[in-house]
């Protein structure tokens, strides 16, 4: 990856043994930095929503470089989420932890927040929000979005979430609010479908097999 | 008999005479080492990077080589927490620098020190709204009033 990364930077933009006629860096900005890098700087840097959000409204070449490397944010941005910002904060580092340590099961993704093992959790109802704070965990977290990739397109059509759930056995089963208001419940199994690397997606598979619902619509792989 | 030597040569001819494994922490200097031949001359142009850029990303990799030999050579062990103090002062640093540090480091493929320093301009990042990280970087806004109003309006739960 690193090396597929020195291909595309600038200034400078070349390897060791073909450097003696460029000109030396100096005095960059922090726009001529190359995409791999701004994208590193978003997200490693552990940035949250609210600075993200800021970041899109910088520059042309920040907003794409950012919507390009991370394709979930279009889902973060758009949640419907818009109070309890603490709690939803929370339930962000909740989730990242879970799936940075790989200790996401399916109690834990479904509370979300406030489970019983952790008195120090702040309680919220489940709601509409209760789905839009994990989607924005995980789209926050774009290594644990990878596999599910090809769900995002129509998460993103849902404006009214009311459950994510998601094993690292790569099932995810997402529920919403259709139109009329009746839930509906979709259980995708999904193949991982990205190689991961940093600072954006390298496909090489996807697939998506499988889907059921319970009542009321039924939510279908792409 | 001494730690074998690699000379790094700056753009700007500056010289830095480093051990081997301090050379080593980039992968693009450690495959030229291992490539060369015996007898072969030990002097790794960097013409990409100015003289005072080179040297911080030696002083980085002489202080992480010498942090990973726990208390070898009579140093005393460094913990985390000295490691983690060291690694902030070192990107205490004018923001041109900083820049050019990122670029070297991605060049030379150096992933911690790519990370660390990542790390510090998305610090510059946290907490400032849109208006303030403009000026912080100099960036001028290129958006028109009506882009910048949908981006606000798709952004919009984020600042509530």
């Amino acid at each position: 990856m690193w090396h597929a990364l020195l291909s595309c930077f600038s200034p400078g933009d070349c390897r060791a043994e073909d450097v003696d006629e460029r000109t030396p860096w100096g005095g960059v900005s922090i726009c001529e930095l190359p995409a791999d890098c701004l994208a590193l700087i978003f997200h490693c840097g552990a940035l949250n929503p609210s600075s993200l959000a800021a970041v899109r409204l910088v520059c042309k070449a920040w907003r794409v470089t950012l919507d390009a490397s991370l394709p979930a944010l279009t889902l973060l941005l758009h949640s419907p989420c818009s109070r309890e910002k603490e709690q939803r904060r929370f339930a962000v580092r909740k989730l990242q932890h879970g799936i940075a340590t790989g200790s996401l099961d399916s109690s834990t993704s479904r509370c979300g927040m406030g489970s019983a093992d952790d008195t120090a959790l702040p309680t919220c109802s489940l709601g509409q929000h209760h789905s839009s704070w994990q989607a924005a965990a995980l789209a926050s977290q774009p290594h644990a979005l990878q596999p599910y990739a090809p769900m995002l397109p129509y998460l993103r059509s849902f404006s009214h979430l009311t459950s994510l759930t998601v094993k690292p056995a790569l099932n995810v089963t997402a529920s919403c609010l259709d139109p009329s208001g009746d839930e509906a419940v979709a259980q995708l199994l999904l193949q991982p479908v990205v190689k991961v690397g940093r600072g954006g997606l390298l496909r090489e598979q996807q697939s998506s097999e499988g889907s059921q619902g319970s009542r009321g619509a039924c939510l279908t792989g792409n | 008999m001494g730690a074998i030597k690699v000379t790094l040569i700056a753009s700007d001819h500056q010289s830095f005479e480093v051990d081997v494994d301090v050379a080593s922490e980039s992968p693009i200097f450690r495959e030229r080492v291992e490539n060369a031949d015996p007898g072969d001359d030990m002097h790794i142009p960097v013409p990409s990077v100015t003289g005072d850029v080179l040297a911080k990303v030696v002083e980085y990799c002489q202080y992480h080589v010498a942090a990973k030999k726990k208390g070898a050579d009579d140093e005393a062990s460094k913990s985390d927490d000295d490691v983690k103090a060291w690694d902030a002062q070192f990107v205490n640093v004018d923001q041109n620098l900083l820049f050019d540090i990122i670029l070297a480091a991605n060049y030379l493929d150096i992933k911690s020190l790519l990370d660390l320093t990542c790390q510090a301009v998305a610090q510059l990042i946290k907490g400032k709204t849109p208006a303030e990280i403009c000026k912080t970087f100099n960036i001028k806004n290129e958006f028109t009033p009506e882009e910048e109003e949908e981006i606000r309006r798709e952004n919009q739960w984020t600042f509530d």
